[in-house]
């Protein structure tokens, strides 16, 4: 497929403005305001342990370097998330 | 004689037709599915039909089935979770349910109370989801098409009570081996609690959340609890039946979440449907008395009930039983107090506040 006529966003990029304003002009539509800080049914926070994390970025190493590798360069988050890992 | 059948008709000059040997009555075959609407896709009936009579028939089963054991074979435990809500995406957490406690019974891997608690919950509403798709469409199967979209009314509800558990409103993904993904937020609790009584209105009542040009939905069921098959179906859709009945009807109700619990890992005997039928059918039988009922009221009419269900020797024998495990201790029943308890959810999302 031509690299134009595809357009991959992930999630993290998609609900915010700039994101959404991408993906209007990718489809040749008017851009729409979006409020990508609203959040609806939203339920507790998970969030892992410090010692958990070196093993699940051991485990899952492999799916982030596919992504990033097949899909395009990984939300600034997920790299962080990484490095936290990894350090 | 019926289509199909062959007619030796009489003329007016008083002739007939003739009947030759070639001429034979025989039955007919036909294929129901796998593509028949009704049929959904996952059951395909071979029928020999003799006019309107099924004389035949020849189930093939499985048309569903897509290979998730082999899937599963080269993914571990967690991973294979996740497939559970597909074989059910009815009730998904059902599913995932009985996964997790089979790892758990393999492992000897221990619940933590509060995990427990929400599991049964979400089973609850999950079975509620299931009975409220089944019921409602087997009304629209004998042509009523409006009841499935009551339905989907209070399962769309209960779709955003999973949301806010996990995220997701139907492939949940929740339970672990051990537990659940992770506990849920404090108002959750409480809006499934309202949301349990104003379901109970919404069954027996008049819909009492509704605007006045939908009371009448409730009437529209009236057909059901007309004889003791289709008050059945009532129990099912009120999903009252199996242990969460008694649990509905007992203001004792800490003693039957834990009879419900032990049922679930104990295989505990239960009423039959025909116990349960009694009760809910003295229940029914005051339901305009309920409409505006007191709390006091609504107990009264609960004991009458309870009264006369417990005549039936099944009802008598599972109390006993309970009673039994009770006095020997090998039950807990100190978890949940609501006096004014009047269904299982409510007394599950009770003790879980």
């Amino acid at each position: 497929m031509p690299a134009a006529r595809l357009h991959v966003a992930y999630c993290e990029r998609l609900f915010t403005q700039a994101g959404f304003a991408e993906m209007c002009a990718f489809l040749g539509i008017r851009p729409l305001t979006v409020d990508g800080t609203e959040r609806v049914h939203e339920g507790p926070r998970a969030t892992m342990r410090d010692d958990l994390r070196p093993k699940a970025v051991r485990l899952l190493r492999g799916h982030y370097d596919w992504a990033a590798r097949e899909v395009g360069p990984l939300p600034q988050a997920w790299a962080d998330n990484l490095a936290r890992g990894a350090a | 004689m019926m289509d199909g059948d062959i007619r030796r008709n009489t003329y007016d000059d008083g002739t007939k037709d003739m009947l030759t040997g070639e001429q034979k009555i025989r039955n007919f075959n036909i294929n129901f599915g796998p593509q028949h609407p009704a049929a959904h896709g996952v059951l395909r009936l071979v029928l020999e039909l003799d006019g309107e009579i099924v004389e035949r028939c020849d189930p093939h089963i499985g048309l569903l089935h897509r290979g998730t054991e082999k899937l599963m074979e080269s993914r571990t435990y967690l991973q294979n979770l996740p497939y559970f809500d597909r074989l059910d995406y009815v009730a998904p957490m059902n599913q995932e349910h009985a996964w997790c406690l089979a790892i758990e019974r393999l492992t000897g891997t221990p619940v933590p109370r509060r995990a427990s608690l929400i599991r049964v919950l979400y089973c609850e509403i999950g079975r509620i989801l299931s009975h409220l798709l089944n019921v409602t469409t087997q009304a629209m199967d004998v042509g009523a098409l409006t009841p499935p979209l009551w339905g989907f009314e209070e399962r769309e509800k209960l779709m955003v009570f999973y949301e806010r558990a996990c995220g997701a409103r139907l492939h949940a993904a929740y339970f672990r081996p051990g537990g659940v993904h992770i506990d849920l937020p404090p108002q959750l609790i409480e809006d499934i609690d309202t949301w349990a009584q104003t379901f109970l209105g919404y069954l027996l009542v008049t819909g009492n959340n509704r605007r006045d040009d939908d009371i009448e939905r409730p009437a529209s069921f009236e057909w059901l609890p007309q004889d003791k098959e289709r008050g059945m179906r009532w129990l099912q859709l009120a999903a009252l039946d199996g242990a969460s009945l008694p649990a509905a009807f007992d203001d004792a109700s800490g003693q039957l979440v834990a009879w419900y619990i032990n049922q679930v890992y104990y295989n505990w005997e239960t009423p039959d449907a025909y116990s349960r039928w009694k009760l809910i059918e003295e229940v029914l039988k005051r339901v305009s008395f309920l409409e505006n009922a007191t709390k006091e009221e609504w107990n009264a009419v609960l004991a009458e009930a309870r009264a006369i269900a417990a005549e039936t020797p099944e009802m008598t024998r599972a109390r006993t039983t309970l009673a039994a495990a009770q006095s020997t201790g090998t039950t807990s029943n100190t978890f949940v107090r609501r006096s004014d308890c009047k269904s299982f959810s409510i007394c599950v999302a009770s003790a879980l506040g």
